[in-house]
């Protein structure tokens, strides 16, 4: 899981320690080196910005950036004490390793932990389809990815899952474990709007590389199930996955599960783009 | 020069994107996609965010030193009605190159710049 850090500070406290002796500045310098040294396996990138007095904020007049009508203003986009000066980019097992990484940091009076999801930047090339039929309550979604149908069924029936079950802002897949045979029972846990959730299902076929179904329901909810089947097919350009999901008896929870598979199928056709990138 | 830009968006525009119909997303998609694409050869690393209340906050009491517990609350370090989305960290000859690209940037309310601190040595 990346998680980003924010280190935020206090105007008066960063003015306090540029006023500081020297030897105080040297001690705080020193815990950040540390922290740098202990932590170097786990943090990707570390950007400390510049003073808020340097930034300048691009805003748009019109919703969804439409170029003509940006203005350039100084200044960070909110004035205040708490002064956002950095941050890190956190490759941690779970949550908790963040949190205990974040409450060692020695630099900032405040650091702010949140999970990070890829962005999404080829979704023009070949977009995820997902349809909703809210009289059947039946989704059909699917998507092309770059590899061959043996790499792709790994990645629907592995922990792989935490890595594309996403949706930025809505929904995060943290946990999955399954026991991939027909029989067997699989489980994931994550975060929703801020609210923990858990799924879970049972295996009903297992047709590796071109078959793969399983039920699937809120854990604990036994009158929720619904059944997820996965086909798989060679295209010249790698393969097509096809879903389909079906057995909702709620519209609502269809039409947004659509928009989940949509997004996840692109995050799923990103991840296994970039893998088939020569290095 | 190393930059980074951070994408900000007001509630609302946030909510409105959540909520477009499936050609708005896939035009949306498409236009991240074609900036990334001109872009390319600009770009460091860049992530979204998940969503403010998905954040932890750990504060830390004392000035300076380390002598009392951190403090582990839920929820972002500042609760408004503007936050960040997500960024990117772009190298660039100048200013003026990273306000251009950031003019372009299709999917939020607005953008800060900020110079990264590039450490000698």
């Amino acid at each position: 899981m990346k998680y980003m850090l924010s280190f935020v500070n206090l105007a008066d406290e960063i003015s306090a320690f540029e006023q500081a002796t020297e030897q105080i500045r040297s001690e705080g310098l020193g815990r950040v080196v540390h922290w740098g040294e202990k932590y170097a396996n786990k943090v990707l990138a570390s950007e400390p910005l510049a003073s808020p007095a340097s930034a300048k904020v691009v805003r748009f007049s019109e919703r969804f950036g439409d170029p003509a009508s940006a203005i350039v203003i100084d200044g960070p986009f909110i004035e205040s004490k708490e002064i956002f000066q950095g941050f890190c980019l956190l490759d941690a097992a779970d949550e908790a390793e963040a949190i205990a990484i974040a409450k060692e940091w020695p630099g900032s009076r405040i650091v702010e932990i949140r999970a990070t999801v890829p962005m999404l930047t080829r979704g023009a090339a070949n977009p995820a389809r997902a349809v909703a039929d809210l009289a059947t309550g039946m989704i059909l979604a699917s998507v092309e990815v770059a590899t061959d149908a043996d790499r792709a069924f790994r990645s629907l029936a592995s922990p792989e899952i935490t890595s594309w079950w996403l949706r930025a802002g809505v929904f995060d897949t943290r946990e999955w474990s399954g026991d991939v045979r027909a029989g067997g029972r699989w489980h994931a846990s994550g975060v929703g709007r801020g609210k923990p959730y858990e799924l879970e299902g049972e295996f009903l076929e297992v047709d590796a590389p071109k078959k793969l179904a399983h039920t699937w329901q809120a854990a604990g909810a036994p009158g929720g199930q619904t059944v997820v089947t996965y086909l798989l097919e060679p295209t010249t350009n790698g393969t097509r996955i096809t879903l389909r999901h079906d057995g909702f008896n709620s519209r609502e929870t269809c039409e947004v599960t659509a928009i989940g598979w949509e997004t996840s199928f692109q995050h799923l056709a990103e991840l296994l783009a970039q893998e088939a990138v020569p290095a | 020069m190393r930059y980074a830009l951070l994408f900000v968006s007001r509630e609302d525009d946030a909510d409105a994107f959540e909520n477009l119909t499936q050609d708005g997303r896939a035009e949306m998609y498409g236009r991240i996609g074609e900036w990334a694409k001109k872009h390319e050869s600009k770009l460091s690393i860049g992530e979204q965010l998940q969503a403010p209340e998905t954040a932890t906050t750990v504060h830390f009491p004392g000035r300076f030193r380390r002598d009392q517990p951190p403090v582990v609350s839920d929820g972002p370090f500042i609760e408004g009605k503007e936050i960040i989305g997500g960024y990117w960290v772009i190298d660039v000859a100048d200013l003026d190159e990273a306000l251009e690209m950031a003019k372009e940037w299709p999917a939020s309310t607005m953008v800060e710049i900020r110079p990264i601190l590039e450490r000698a040595g």
